[in-house]
């Protein structure tokens, strides 16, 4: 055997070992870069190099591990797998790729927010309306965070028997992306979702907030086909996913009160309706109540025409009456004379000898008819 | 077999009777007196039933006072 340590192995063979020696020193490594040379081949490979004052390094991927658009010059940080490839030479193997730098991050935001402009996710013709108040609420947030225990607070305070379903994501990092679409795919594949679906997480630096800007999370809360809410805890930025959601929130609480009404207020509410109910039932029924009362007077006032007019009535037949009152002309000196009971008007039905009665106002007496004396006419 | 009370308006019917039986020339002395007498009655009748109607027409005022 020749003293020579040296090993001698094929091209193959290199490649293998040389992957191999790369694979345990490196299995994934995160490189800081400026973009330049990037291509897209058949809507699926993606190519670019990333490159600084004095290097330059070539990587490899798929379409759908791009955060969004990206442009030329653009900081990335990716994360990926090196490798010799047997025919190509060295790359990297994509895993991850994020903008880098807030320049970078903005610029990529704005790239996607041109495309998925361009594509009508921000309508407002798309935005539909939230139930309010909703019975079930799908959440999704961490657990952990403050903004789940702010959410959660303001909505019970406000209003009772919500129920809220929860998906547990971490919110920002590496998987957050990942976690945050299968959330939103899974609520949406249930047979009974949540009427309403609600993305939330409080305030970050623009890179944590940087996942609910990707296209991956933007087009999975404008695909749900329960309607969404999205809050995320920042001031200056709106994020994406806010954008196409069909509601955005300020913050978490501010979520929670765009949800539910304030039970007081409801309650307030209904006071103040079923007041302006009575005020408007009861102006609508004064009009028919001094009508009703015009009709009651009319009514009363015929009875009591009536009445008054039989009273006048009677006491003009009593006066009448009065008049024809025989004893009034006996008291005026008139008198009747009766013959066998009968009153006599004629002195034809007299002669002398008879007895005849007279009556007088006080009193009768009888007398004895001495001489007729016929009234020549 | 007692007969029906008789209305206001019975009454009165028989006042005009009675009344116009009074003003003919040739009724006599003792058929006036006699008129007369149911004439009085008929006023007295009357006058009852019209303060029976105002009484009840009283009652049921306040039965159904104003709600105004």
């Amino acid at each position: 055997m020749p003293e020579s340590a040296e090993v001698e192995v094929t091209v193959s063979e290199f490649v293998a070992l040389f992957n191999q020696t790369l694979e345990y020193a490196y299995p994934n490594i995160t490189i800081i870069g400026e973009l330049t040379n990037f291509r897209v081949s058949k809507n699926r490979w993606v190519y670019f190099d990333l490159k600084d004052e004095d290097a330059s390094i070539k990587f490899f991927g798929v379409v759908y591990q791009l955060p969004g658009p990206l442009e030329e010059g653009m900081m990335l940080k990716v994360r990926g797998q090196p490798r010799l490839h047997s025919l190509y030479g060295f790359s990297v193997n994509i895993l991850n790729v994020q903008p880098a730098g807030e320049g970078s991050i903005r610029k990529a935001a704005d790239l996607l927010k041109a495309k998925l402009h361009k594509e009508g996710l921000f309508d407002e013709s798309r935005k539909r309306p939230l139930p309010y108040p909703p019975s079930r609420i799908g959440l999704i947030t961490s657990r952990q965070s403050a903004a789940y225990a702010d959410f959660v607070k303001v909505l019970g305070a406000r209003w009772s028997g919500v129920e809220v379903q929860m998906i547990d994501v971490q919110v920002q990092g590496e998987v957050a992306t990942e976690q945050i679409v299968a959330a939103l795919e899974q609520f949406n594949a249930l047979a009974d979702p949540p009427e309403v679906l609600v993305l939330i997480r409080g305030g970050g630096s623009q890179e944590d907030l940087a996942t609910f800007s990707t296209e991956q999370v933007t087009r999975a809360v404008a695909a749900s086909r329960v309607p969404t809410l999205v809050a995320i805890g920042h001031e200056i930025d709106v994020a994406l996913a806010e954008l196409v959601a069909d509601r955005h929130a300020s913050t978490p609480s501010n979520a929670a009160e765009l949800l539910v009404p304030d039970r007081r207020h409801a309650l307030q509410e209904v006071n103040d309706n079923s007041r302006l109910l009575s005020q408007l039932a009861e102006r609508g029924l004064r009009g028919h109540r001094v009508n009703l009362d015009q009709r009651r007077d009319e009514l009363l006032q015929s009875v009591q025409n009536t009445m008054q007019h039989s009273k006048i009535e009677l006491v003009n037949i009593q006066k009448l009456l009065e008049a024809l009152n025989p004893n009034a002309v006996l008291r005026r000196g008139y008198a009747i004379v009766r013959y066998e009971g009968e009153a006599i008007r004629s002195t034809k039905k007299l002669k002398p000898g008879d007895i005849v009665e007279t009556q007088l106002a006080d009193g009768r007496f009888k007398s004895e008819v001495d001489k007729l004396i016929p009234e020549k006419s | 077999m007692s007969k029906a009370k008789p209305t206001y308006q019975d009454l009165k019917s028989e006042l005009d009777t009675v009344l116009d039986d009074l003003q003919q020339d040739d009724i006599d002395v003792d058929q006036t007196l006699i008129k007369y007498k149911r004439g009085l009655e008929l006023i007295d009748q009357l006058s009852t039933q019209l303060k029976n109607a105002q009484n009840t027409i009283t009652e049921l005022q306040a039965k159904f006072p104003s709600k105004s």
